[in-house]
């Protein structure tokens, strides 16, 4: 079967079809099982979801796609396994002996998204894959890669090549001509380019039988084949338009296949997708599409703002700060600083709703935030982010009215159907552990009290630990949307909660308590007197005498080091919950003292512009005792405008101030 | 809702977001639109998507090209035969595949039938044997290559009888590929 066959024949999955597909699926189970038998058949099933519901091709493929894919769909998430099936479609194709005879050896050019040049490659064996890319460099295999003969993939015959070395290899390889272009996913930055610009190298290699693939953005294929179909009317064109399911989101999404040509075409391909968008939505043009909603009317304890309009409406929560049981300081403290770790502070709870709203992520050396808008491309300018810092806006104009407007640009726009909401309130918050501990995973209680149905949008490289968190509070995959950092994403209803101030609440905490009581712990044993270990730190905020310390508390007074991130969160919550001294920089380290309890004793180490009121408050909720030590920033006079209220300077501690504090937490 | 048990586990698909792809292929036109709705039809058979895809082949100036990709491309359902009978219609209203409106009961193709003396055997799992008319097509050319046929249902197959496929090579046992159709009023 031609890989255009594929196109045509794919179809949602019936009862007459699953007999075959449950052989398929028995086979890609066990051997995902004897490579890790931690894979349920629950969740076996669950990312192989798009292989059971659509069937692809006639019956013999399949059976191969539905094992090949749903295997794969196991080790890769967010695959597009209908792509995944066309182009490896057209690589295996290329296999095809007597072609190779008469027609001589012939490659397959891959140009675009990383992961789906394994995907094409999979059982092509004799075929040679270049993949395009600025240098040549070594080829590394996904992790599903040859694990079982399902998923066969011949390393020997992929190259991850420079435009300049192709037609290098080539020759030395006895490739007469390119059998298939694959032009996958092509990434927003490289900007539209011309086929026939980008490939010249190709020139002389392209026959009447060489298969041009171009999927991506169903907005991006259907240019490019009204494109073709303009300039080269004899070309033999299939396009097909499909929706691609990422569990619950779905991508417009295309495919065009083209060949009879002699050479490469001159159409121009637009990565991505765009849309007009214009900031000038504000507040007070609150509406049916931009409601202000108000949430915790029954769970959070504090002053209410039911009466006022608009985002004005909701929940002032307090929370106190402990006062300290010890507290040290080598250089003097700021009277800001003393403040804030004394007194109790409020965080504010509502959040805005928004009707076919879109998420846009932003972010680059300078800035990095989440712009909202509604589906009309109407950006927000006065709520939680700052439009004015992103291209987006620089790069817009004004029209005559004064209105600015830009263009969004997106490698792919995901469509959740039902309410959304993105557990982080910028694009990369999830990389400090801390704040998702502080700001982010609480947000699921915001879920719970608007009592919807919600789709949670998270970031594509979230921590193992951090998705085992959410699980555990009743969010596994199938109730998140994972969002690459150049992707968009629009919701029926898309729901921006206020960001939270850094600090832990009664109402944010208690997720805490949740994870705990589901976890048993008994069995572990770990240390009682912990110090929180600074060694993989590599950023800024470093603990420059971090070893001294080490050393008098490890030889002195008989402290064991942790690293919480090699920990499993079993382990971690029991560390936490035994431990009767805890030292530590203030940092995600310390937080884990969400799992803590009033017999334990903190001591938090930090510079003295970096005083937070964070462990403080969770003191107050926990009622265990806090101490604070603080060292002698890095930091040039120049820098003391900058240094508060964060300041993330390097720091040394006197290591002596330090051993009296643990004398006074460890005397009776 | 299709339901899939693995191991002992069972699992729910919910297959009805297969749905609406009109309204999102709206800006293609022409052939192009011809081609995308071509390739659709299997996975949204409603009666719009049929009629926009026919209409939009029979406008096409290649429109007998296009109609034959189809049939040769895609597996053969309802859906299909309906927008191949609204093209034909639109452009040779005698012709017996030609209909307006509606899909047929059935239409599948038969690529394992057999022939003997008796005639051509082949399986339809899932067809009535009440069906006792209907036209076998050659996908390569449904306008020259289109009969009437009896359908004589026997031992979980069908039989037509050899005289009744005209551009049948009747020297081969094994037969090529052809489309069995049966009309909703038969």
């Amino acid at each position: 079967m031609d890989a255009r066959t594929l196109l045509y024949r794919c179809r949602s999955a019936d009862e007459e079809d699953l007999p075959r597909k449950k052989i398929a699926l028995r086979t890609a189970h066990a051997i995902a099982q004897a490579i890790d038998p931690s894979i349920t058949a629950s969740a076996f099933m669950d990312r192989a979801a798009n292989v059971v519901k659509r069937v692809y091709g006639g019956s013999a493929q399949d059976s191969y796609i539905t094992t090949t894919m749903s295997l794969v769909s196991n080790f890769s998430e967010n695959i597009d396994v209908y792509l995944a099936a066309v182009i490896n479609a057209l690589v295996v194709q290329l296999n095809f002996q007597t072609r190779i005879f008469l027609d001589g050896n012939q490659f397959a050019l891959f140009d675009g998204q990383d992961e789906y040049f394994a995907l094409a490659m999979l059982h092509g064996n004799v075929t040679m894959g270049i993949h395009l890319t600025p240098e040549a460099r070594q080829v590394t295999l996904p992790r599903w890669a040859n694990i079982s003969p399902a998923l066969e993939i011949n390393a020997d015959r992929m190259h991850h090549l420079p435009p300049d070395l192709v037609p290098i290899y080539q020759k030395a390889n006895g490739c007469r001509s390119v059998g298939t272009v694959l032009v996958v996913n092509p990434s927003v930055d490289s900007g539209e380019f011309s086929l026939a610009e980008r490939y010249s190298f190709l020139q002389g290699s392209v026959t009447q039988d060489t298969t041009f693939c171009v999927a991506g953005p169903a907005e991006m294929v259907f240019h490019a084949a009204a494109d073709l179909q303009r300039m080269h009317p004899q070309a033999q064109l299939n396009l097909k338009a499909y929706r691609a399911l990422f569990g619950r989101a779905e991508e417009y999404r295309a495919i065009m296949l083209f060949s009879g040509l002699d050479a490469v075409p001159e159409i121009v391909v637009r990565p991505g997708l765009s849309r007009p968008c214009e900031f000038d939505l504000k507040l007070v043009d609150l509406d049916e599409n931009l409601t202000s909603v108000s949430y915790g009317n029954d769970t959070i304890a504090g002053r209410r703002n039911s009466e006022a309009d608009g985002p004005a409406r909701g929940v002032w929560e307090k929370a106190a700060v402990k006062a300290p049981f010890h507290l040290s300081s080598s250089a003097p403290l700021p009277a800001e600083a003393r403040e804030r770790i004394s007194s109790e502070f409020e965080i504010f709870h509502s959040s805005l709703a928004i009707r076919d709203g879109i998420l846009i992520p932003s972010q680059d050396a300078h800035h990095c935030t989440f712009l909202y808008a509604t589906g009309e491309g109407r950006v927000l300018n006065d709520y939680g982010s700052d439009p004015s810092v992103t291209p987006i806006y620089t790069e817009g104009w004004l029209d005559e009215q004064g209105v600015r407007h830009g263009i969004l640009h997106g490698r792919t726009l995901k469509r959740v159907r039902g309410p959304a909401m993105p557990l982080m309130f910028t694009p990369l918050l999830h990389k400090w552990h801390s704040h998702f501990m502080i700001q982010c995973l609480p947000r699921i209680r915001i879920v719970r009290d608007l009592g919807l149905d919600m789709t949670i949008l998270l970031p594509d490289d979230m921590r193992k630990k951090q998705l085992e968190m959410l699980e555990r509070l009743g969010f596994g995959p199938s109730k998140i949307v994972m969002m690459a950092p150049d992707e968009l994403v629009q919701a029926d209803m898309l729901y921006y909660p206020w960001p939270w101030r850094l600090g832990f609440t009664t109402y944010t905490s208690k997720v805490y308590d949740e994870i705990a009581a589901g976890i048993e712990t008994s069995h572990i044993i770990s240390p009682k007197r912990i110090l929180i270990s600074r060694e993989s730190r590599k950023s800024w905020r470093n603990l420059i005498n971090y070893d001294s310390v080490r050393h008098m508390l490890v030889e002195d007074f008989g402290f064991e080091v942790i690293s919480p991130e090699k920990l499993s969160l079993s382990e971690e919550i029991a560390a936490y919950a035994n431990a009767e001294v805890v030292v530590g920089a203030e940092g995600a380290g310390l937080y884990g003292a969400v799992f803590s309890g009033p017999k334990t004793k903190y001591i938090t180490v930090c510079d003295e512009d970096y005083v937070m009121p964070i462990l403080g408050s969770l003191a107050a909720i926990r009622g265990f005792d806090i101490g604070y030590v603080f060292g002698e920033s890095f930091r040039s006079d120049r820098d003391v405008e900058r240094r508060l209220p964060f300041g993330h300077a390097d720091f040394i501690i006197d290591v002596d101030r330090l051993s009296q504090a643990v004398r006074h937490a460890i005397s009776p | 809702m299709l339901q899939v048990d693995i191991d002992g586990m069972t699992a729910d698909f919910d297959l009805s977001h297969f749905q609406e792809v009109e309204k999102w292929s709206a800006s293609l036109e022409g052939q192009l639109r011809a081609k995308a709705l071509s390739a659709s039809l299997n996975e949204h058979s409603s009666e719009v998507i049929i009629e926009e895809c026919a209409r939009s082949i029979a406008e096409a100036a290649n429109w007998f090209f296009l109609l034959t990709e189809l049939l040769v491309t895609a597996e053969i359902s309802p859906a299909v035969m309906a927008v191949a009978q609204r093209v034909v219609q639109a452009h040779n209203p005698a012709h017996p595949l030609a209909r307006k409106g509606g899909q047929p009961a059935f239409a599948v193709e038969i690529c394992d039938a057999i022939r003997d003396s008796s005639g051509i055997h082949f399986r339809m799992p899932g067809v009535p044997s009440t069906f006792s008319e209907a036209l076998a097509v050659d996908p390569q050319d449904a306008l020259s290559r289109c009969d009437r046929v009896r359908l004589n249902p026997a031992h979980e197959k069908f039989v037509i009888p050899l005289d009744d496929i005209t551009w049948f090579d009747k020297n081969m046992m094994a037969c090529p590929s052809f489309i069995i159709l049966a009309q909703l009023d038969r």
